[in-house]
């Protein structure tokens, strides 16, 4: 088994502290999703796992300091799909998918472009110019390229904005099975959200951030609690049961502006 | 690689054109005959004068098609051009300096040295200028301010200029030609131009994965700032000798990359060696009409006809960029 570990991983850019230093680990087969508020820091800790941004402290994966494996070694570790990912030119849909295959020395098409591309639905668009295609499309493709690297780790930010209520389900159903290694290894899955909902049904571990300081983690009945989602969201929450594989759960939803 | 291959016939084809050409024309018997010899007036002008030349229209349009696509794919922009970021400016004015400082003569290997060298630091003011991801609009304008100041310090030399004649002979060779140029200038520029490419064609994988942007490119373990230093070192080298045996001959770094870039599927990496070839197309019809066109006086520049035929071309992209942009609801 995997394991990622972050030891008092803080990042600073000039006087602000955007992350104040955290401790967490990570784990393969497990889905792991980090929510907070907007300007929490969910990016910024996520760029500081993937190292891609100046940070203190250090990420070990099963004892080794990321930062200090050869570049391609650390992109086949942890791969990282950004926020609202941008792509520069009209690339088709198959040969953006192929550079997920760059870390492993090609970006050809081969079995596991196949497959990625067959287990997100895109084998109809496989052809077509990715800056054609509709957002939601984009972000499939998007993760489509992401899960290529078949690496140990996924740090996906936000993977599910702009997409549809049954792409959302789709693509949550998908990363389960992932993590829970149905097809490959199995894979370390973190992930930033914003439907606290969805977080409750799929997460296996909800980690919650509030201005740059982890303040909750652990299973979302902990997590989703009236206390912290009231104190950290300002709003006023409803107890809800959320049905999960297997068994059913409370937790707080938020429900409307706390007055 | 199909693509490639017609293009090289097209080169081929040209090169032909290139040597039959010329105020003697010759047909396929004087080129035979002079190629194998057997005419000694004709095998002189093919060898002394036609064949360096075409081979430096080769060199350095092939440069400037290549770098155009190595910078394109860097700054993740079809409007990026060695030309439009002062990089031959630049170079012209490191090497106008040498010559009207009355330190090197035309034909010295220190010319090439001092054109990579004011390529280079170009290329280096204007990332420094611009800052990392720059949005085009800001590169553009440093590219625009570097372009004003090589200007400015190139008529300042112009004008201080010790020899009235030296300054006219300066100023013509800033039009940019092939004419009278010799094997010297193929050894002078060749062995930079073929380095400064090397290190463009060895980007080629990471230039692809940099589509993706720098954030990503890096995840997928490209070492984003050793590329973009690769890839400034190589179009200052490439550019630069060209310059500085050619004078500065812009908008083929503009064009050649767009000819092809449809035909490999927008795809940065196979589009470095079609975009050079492409170049070297491009740069040998300019400068078969330079031959072509009769002119009273002084015979046309290259530099001058890839200008004529380049500023509309970038005209016609501007618009396109304008309606691209209208139909995504931008300003």
């Amino acid at each position: 088994m995997n394991q990622l570990e972050a030891n008092g991983l803080g990042v600073v850019i000039g006087e602000k502290t955007l992350l104040h230093p955290t401790d967490l680990v990570l784990r393969s087969g497990e889905l792991t999703m980090l929510i907070g508020p907007n300007g929490a820091g969910k990016s910024t800790l996520a760029k500081a796992l993937v190292g891609l941004v100046p940070a203190e402290g250090q990420v070990l994966v099963n004892g080794v300091r990321l930062a200090e494996k050869p570049a391609r070694d650390r992109a086949r570790t942890v791969a990282y799909l950004p926020q609202g990912q941008a792509h520069s030119w009209p690339l088709d849909v198959e040969t953006v998918v192929g550079l997920g295959r760059y870390p492993h020395g090609q970006t050809q098409t081969d079995e596991t472009v196949e497959r990625v591309l067959t287990e997100l639905g895109l084998l109809e668009l496989r052809h077509r110019a990715v800056t054609t295609l509709s957002g939601g499309e984009q972000m499939r493709v998007s993760l489509a390229r992401a899960l290529a690297v078949d690496a140990d780790f996924l740090v996906a930010d936000e993977p599910l904005a702009s997409l549809d209520p049954y792409h959302q389900f789709a693509i949550l159903d998908r990363l389960q099975a992932v993590a829970r290694a149905e097809r490959s290894s199995p894979t370390g899955i973190f992930m930033v959200i914003h439907d606290l909902r969805l977080a409750a049904r799929y997460a296996d571990r909800i980690l919650l951030l509030h201005e740059g300081r982890l303040v909750a983690d652990g299973h979302p009945e902990t997590v989703l609690t009236p206390e912290h989602v009231r104190h950290v969201f300002d709003v006023a929450t409803t107890d809800e049961t959320v049905e999960r594989r297997g068994s059913t759960i409370k937790v707080a939803l938020p429900a409307a502006i706390s007055l | 690689m199909a693509l490639s291959l017609a293009l090289s016939c097209l080169l081929a084809g040209l090169c032909a054109v290139s040597m039959a050409i010329g105020t003697t024309s010759l047909g396929i018997e004087g080129l035979v005959a002079g190629l194998t010899g057997t005419d000694e007036r004709l095998a002189l002008i093919l060898y002394e004068i036609r064949l360096p030349r075409t081979l430096l229209a080769i060199l350095i349009g092939g440069a400037l098609g290549l770098s155009g696509a190595a910078l394109q794919g860097l700054v993740r922009n079809p409007l990026a051009s060695p030309s439009l970021f002062g990089a031959p400016a630049s170079a012209a004015l490191a090497a106008v300096i040498l010559i009207s400082s009355g330190m090197a003569g035309a034909l010295s290997f220190a010319l090439p040295v001092a054109g990579m060298v004011g390529a280079l630091l170009s290329v280096v003011a204007l990332l420094a200028l611009a800052g990392r991801d720059a949005p085009i609009i800001i590169l553009l304008l440093s590219g625009l301010v570097l372009s004003s100041f090589a200007a400015a310090g190139t008529s300042l030399a112009l004008n201080l200029s010790p020899n009235p004649f030296a300054a006219l002979e300066v100023a013509f060779w800033l039009l940019g030609s092939l004419e009278d140029r010799s094997f010297q200038h193929v050894a002078m520029a060749g062995p930079f131009v073929a380095l400064g490419s090397a290190l463009l064609f060895w980007q080629a994988s990471s230039l692809k994965v940099l589509s993706l942007g720098e954030a990503t490119a890096t995840s997928l373990g490209v070492a984003v700032s050793r590329v973009r230093l690769a890839v400034v070192v190589g179009v200052a080298m490439a550019v630069g000798a060209g310059v500085s045996v050619a004078g500065t001959i812009g908008f083929i770094g503009l064009v050649a990359p767009h000819l092809v870039r449809p035909l490999v599927g927008y795809d940065p990496a196979r589009l470095l060696l079609p975009a050079t070839l492409s170049g070297a197309c491009l740069l040998l019809v300019a400068d078969l009409v330079v031959r072509l066109v009769p002119t009273s006086g002084e015979p046309l520049k290259v530099g001058v006809v890839t200008a004529l035929v380049g500023a509309p071309f970038f005209l016609a992209l501007v618009m396109r960029e304008r309606r691209a942009l209208a139909l995504k609801g931008a300003p």
